[in-house]
């Protein structure tokens, strides 16, 4: 059957950021908003796995040291104005968050309470504030549902609609009923994600490029792609929640027993931004130091309590691999092909109104570039807030528009057109599977040799194979269903994020973030304070750099070249009294909690 | 493994755990009137239809459900 589906704003993707977006469009009174979703609303994408902590700006807090600490944490890849806006908004939303319900963590005077968690320390500024687990989205699925916001769920959306230069709408099927969609929309707010490469770690083997791929594709320009940055997890069985993990006092040590954050970050340790503390890891197992092993056996009781209450389906697969965290250290890796992920990396380039260089489209969430407000990495949990503020704040201009411009008219001829290429694969009858192609693709970008210490020759190589499966595999793929068709769609995204990292990776001649590369092995402020674009240039696309406009902003680094701490630091030798001087304070505390 | 079973005796076929499922890996025998594990390769471990089911019905394992390459 197929669908049609007219609305004033059409919002793809129901994480939080779409579901923000959502919210704020209903109560700025547009009557006909349409979300739609490839899963269902509270149960799909990141935001369902989120780790339970938010990183929260309270008007007690000076806004400048703020702003100062997630530039330098970021390495001055940030947009210093965006991050000023994300903390200052996202009070508002907190606000919103505790009225409308969610269980956040209080202390003792029943106050909402603030703790350090990654990428922050006792003396500094940044805070984090607690959530319990997946009730977050399920509140922000009964604010939809009051709001009576129409929902499209279980629908894959596969390609945007274009009326000239202007996108009006997407086309989607829903893979278990056969059905097939149609979405005209005056505005269209993408909100679908980020790519995990349907890697290790649980909950985001459904977030797969597909707002990269879909909003390159109509021309929208991305950036940042280098710095798209890996997670870690435990080795043998899928994991979330590090935050809090190493917040509560784990420690990472390597084969010989030794506990190396100590060597590379010594300030802030297991708690340094995810770039680091992956490229540390690696590191370590390329120096033949490896494996690698969390160690949380000092975990008291309340820790454990506190677990449990924060990040249950963490503490629940614990418990059913027969991990006793107070006993077990636990063998830990990174998550290899998390090159696109919300702690720090690449999506579509964005205005202050979240507006993408393509006419009628908006990206917020991880769709946008996270770069904008994290910089190279996350200083603590800043990525829901983000999803919060940039889908507010694309729903305020998405409502704007929709005023002022017509309902576009329908256009059968396109959406033939491109449906004729989503569904190709279900007309062959010879060919690989989609998992043939993703295996193809995992094993080119998850070693750890290009996904993390990378070098020109080996950035090449993966290169030349992506393009080969992208050119060779991908006409040929065949899906035997609906369900290897969203798969087989999938890939199409996940194949051009892959160059997108890749290239702009071998762009970038120096070592920064994500971007560790041993044929460049310093950090560069002299000439790389600047952001690498991606453009659809014929049938490719055309890697380019950008100069932020640091003359804008009010923090800058000294104009200086050094080596890479992970470089300079992978073979220094600690001795014991060095080691025994460290604060092995865990870092997750409050007093009064 | 992942996702192991779901105990026929237990399920109802009410559907919950087919809509939780993010990964579109459990679907509805409509004839049996059960809930049924189509594509558990997909299976990506989240626990959310276990935790969703109100009849206990769904066993999940902590265990992959299929190889993934490593970083190293």
């Amino acid at each position: 059957m197929e669908h049609t589906v007219e609305s004033d704003v059409l919002i793809i993707g129901g994480g939080l950021a779409g579901a923000s977006a959502g919210v704020r469009l209903h109560d700025l009174g547009v009557e006909r908003v349409c979300l739609v979703d490839k899963a269902r609303v509270s149960r799909s994408g990141c935001s369902t796995f989120a780790a339970g902590v938010i990183t929260a700006w309270f008007p007690e807090d000076n806004i400048d040291d703020w702003v100062r600490e997630t530039a330098e944490r970021g390495q001055y890849m940030s947009d210093q104005e965006w991050v000023e806006t994300l903390y200052l908004r996202g009070y508002e939303w907190i606000c919103q968050l505790e009225g409308w319900g969610v269980e956040l963590e209080k202390d003792a005077q029943g106050r909402i309470a603030r703790v350090c968690g990654r990428g922050q320390l006792p003396h500094k500024a940044l805070r984090n504030i607690m959530f319990h687990g997946p009730q977050f989205m399920e509140m922000m699925r009964k604010q939809l549902i009051k709001r009576h916001l129409r929902l499209v769920e279980g629908v894959t959306i596969t390609d945007l609609l274009t009326e000239g230069s202007r996108v009006v709408g997407a086309i989607g099927f829903n893979p278990r009923e056969g059905d097939t969609y149609t979405f005209y929309s005056k505005a269209v707010i993408m909100a679908a994600g980020a790519n995990a490469y349907k890697s290790i770690n649980i909950g985001h083997k459904n977030i797969t490029g597909d707002s990269h791929g879909m909003s390159f594709r109509v021309g929208a320009e991305q950036a940042c792609f280098d710095f798209c940055t890996q997670q870690t997890c435990a080795r043998n069985f899928d994991m979330t929640g590090l935050n809090m993990l190493v917040g509560l006092g784990g420690k990472l040590t390597n084969n010989n027993g030794d506990r190396f954050m100590l060597r590379y970050f010594p300030e802030y340790k297991e708690q340094e931004i995810l770039p680091h503390l992956c490229g540390s890891m690696a590191m370590e197992v390329h120096r033949g130091r490896g494996p690698i092993f969390l160690d949380m056996t000092d975990l008291s009781g309340d820790g454990i309590a506190r677990l449990r209450r924060v990040i249950p389906i963490a503490m629940q697969i614990f418990d059913d691999a027969g991990v006793d965290l107070q006993r077990d250290r636990i063998e830990w890796t990174i998550r290899p092909g998390a090159f696109s992920i919300a702690s720090g990396g690449g999506g579509a380039v964005i205005d202050r109104d979240c507006r993408t260089t393509v006419p009628g489209l908006f990206a917020v969430g991880d769709a946008a570039c996270t770069t904008t407000y994290n910089g190279v990495g996350d200083s603590g949990a800043q990525n829901l807030l983000w999803c919060m503020v940039s889908g507010g704040i694309a729903a305020e201009a998405a409502a704007s528009e929709a005023g002022t411009v017509r309902m576009p008219a329908a256009n059968a001829r396109q959406v033939s057109e491109l449906r004729e290429i989503s569904f190709a694969p279900l007309n062959r009858r010879e060919g690989p599977t989609p998992d043939d192609v993703l295996l193809q693709l995992q094993m080119t970008i998850f070693p750890y040799t290009v996904t993390v210490i990378r070098h020109r020759d080996r950035l090449e190589r993966a290169v030349r194979e992506v393009v080969r499966i992208q050119d060779e595999e991908m006409p040929r793929i065949v899906a035997a269903d609906g369900h290897q068709l969203v798969k087989a769609n999938e890939l199409r995204n996940m194949l051009l994020c892959a160059q997108f990292t890749l290239r702009s990776s071998l762009h970038r001649e120096e070592s920064r973030g994500a971007n560790l590369r041993e044929d460049f092995p310093e950090t560069d402020n002299v000439n790389w304070l600047r952001w690498t674009m991606v453009r659809s240039k014929g049938d490719g696309l055309e890697i380019s750099s950008r100069p932020l406009p640091i003359e804008r902003f009010r923090f800058r680094p000294p104009s200086e070249r050094y080596l890479h701490p992970i470089f300079a630091r992978a073979d220094i030798r600690l001795d014991k009294a060095t080691t025994a001087e460290q604060d092995d304070r865990p870092i997750f505390y409050s007093s009064d909690v | 493994m992942a996702i192991i079973g779901i105990v026929e005796e237990k399920c109802t076929g009410c559907g919950i755990c087919v809509r939780s499922c993010p990964m579109d890996v459990i679907r509805l025998d409509k004839q049996a009137k059960l809930a049924r594990i189509a594509y558990q390769s997909d299976c990506m471990t989240c626990y959310l239809c276990q935790k969703d089911c109100r009849e206990e019905a769904v066993i999940v394992s902590a265990a992959r459900a299929k190889h993934i390459p490593l970083a190293w």
